[in-house]
């Protein structure tokens, strides 16, 4: 392995490790793409490296995220039900529905969530929800202040219907469903921004297991390219979960925001695609 | 017991579910770390003509272990098995605590993600096999699924397409 590519890829997979830790997603926007393009990878590999980085993403943000109740692991453990029910049926409609139809809905669905991440803020959300009854609550310590920050999740079924589509959809359009559930939970269960990537975050690595696994199987993973993409993964995650727990919430919303838009316009791209 | 119809405890009250999970990823982060650090330094010791080819665990020519992939993928095994085990361990920590609907929940969780992989296993075919039309369309419903699983963005593949015609592995760039 030369020092050079050895180094390209291990700086590629910090990024995508501290990115998609930062903001609860798996990293796999960046790792993929820049795999393929500054690595010639094969598609099939860099799929399959990506697919094990999102555990590593997953598993090293979880660590301190957790650790510091930044996880609601209950609120996550409710949600993933519904997801995992979502996907499967999504799988199953996959061949039945047309997809530049669901593109252009989801693309919608996107637009509307960014634009509602920007507008809101946390404060005027919980003042929203305050009336509401909470069917779990919760608290986590902020840094770097330190103050004790609670809150409670409401609208449970509304929750639940959130990740069933959100499950459906991802599986119909290929899309990450941290996408879907960031937006869901802090724009309509009350839950703050950093709770819900860090609850995000918790959840994806258990769902990609599902993935990674056959693909470990049937032998498309690739020791030399995933070894240290996970390596730089774990490392760069670690560093963007202490970035998540420190900085603002709005950057963080700001940057979810943008990121709903580039896809929502990757998504409208593809709906118009001949 | 409370509002919603689900259990609304203190969360000062059961800190060691989040401590217990929190310990139960650093063990698995760290192992996969070491055991992934040893890969990526035993492959850039590897002298150039041994890393030709698909990497395979054992040496075809001399039938020795060859040390890079196996670390490598002992690592990757570790860091699969870590969300399992952290899944275990909220089971096991939710059950002992008295919320034994969030332990059921978890195993609800941690059942459906097990289906999940069995059915992956079935249905992806294995490199470089050109798979039947049935176990293709199987595999492109079972891919539409995993894609929602690794949270992935990039425009859908068919499997098909892929296990036929992506022969060429990434080795280029490493001799």
């Amino acid at each position: 392995m030369s020092p050079s590519d050895l180094g390209v890829i291990l700086a590629i997979a910090l990024a995508a490790g501290a990115f998609g830790a930062m903001l609860g997603l798996g990293g796999g926007i960046i790792l993929v793409p820049a795999l393929i393009l500054l690595q010639g990878a094969p598609r099939t590999e860099a799929v399959a490296a990506s697919v094990v980085s999102v555990i590593a993403t997953s598993s090293a943000a979880a660590i301190a995220y957790v650790r510091d109740h930044y996880t609601d692991i209950r609120l996550g453990l409710i949600l993933e039900t519904s997801t995992a029910v979502g996907a499967v049926a999504g799988a199953l409609l996959a061949g039945h529905l047309s997809d530049r139809l669901v593109a252009a809905l989801f693309a919608t669905l996107l637009v509307s969530a960014a634009v509602s991440l920007l507008r809101r803020r946390d404060e005027e959300a919980a003042v929203a929800i305050a009336s509401e009854t909470p069917f779990l609550e919760g608290s986590y310590t902020a840094l770097p202040a330190g103050e004790t920050v609670r809150y409670g999740v409401v609208r449970l079924r509304e929750g639940l219907a959130g990740g069933l589509l959100a499950g459906m959809v991802s599986a119909i359009l290929g899309v990450g469903g941290g996408l879907v559930k960031v937006p869901l939970m802090v724009l309509r269960m009350g839950v703050p921004m950093r709770v819900a990537i860090a609850t995000s975050n918790f959840m994806i690595g258990v769902t990609a297991v599902a993935t990674a696994v056959p693909y470990y199987a049937a032998g498309y993973v690739n020791p030399y390219l995933a070894a240290p993409c996970a390596l730089g993964v774990l490392i760069g995650a670690r560093t963007g979960a202490r970035f998540a727990q420190r900085s603002r919430s709005l950057l963080l919303r700001r940057t979810f925001a943008c990121v709903l838009l580039y896809t929502a316009y990757t998504m409208a791209r593809r709906s118009v695609a001949p | 017991m409370a509002q919603g119809g689900l259990p609304h405890p203190d969360p000062s009250q059961t800190p060691d579910v989040h401590s217990a999970v929190s310990g139960a990823l650093r063990l698995g982060v760290t192992v996969s770390l070491v055991l992934l650090a040893a890969a990526v330094v035993a492959a850039a010791l590897e002298p150039p003509h041994r890393a030709s080819g698909w990497p395979s665990v054992i040496d075809p020519a001399t039938g020795s272990v060859r040390w890079p992939p196996a670390l490598a993928f002992a690592g990757l095994l570790v860091l699969m098995a870590t969300p399992i085990l952290r899944l275990v361990v909220a089971i096991v920590c939710y059950w002992r605590s008295d919320e034994r609907v969030y332990a059921w929940i978890a195993a609800a969780v941690l059942a459906v993600v097990l289906s999940s992989v069995w059915v992956g296993l079935r249905a992806m075919p294995k490199r470089g096999e050109r798979p039947s039309r049935q176990v293709s369309d199987a595999a492109n419903g079972a891919y539409a699924s995993m894609m929602h699983s690794s949270r992935l963005q990039f425009s859908q593949t068919s499997i098909r397409s892929v296990s036929c015609t992506d022969r060429t592995t990434f080795k280029g760039r490493f001799v």
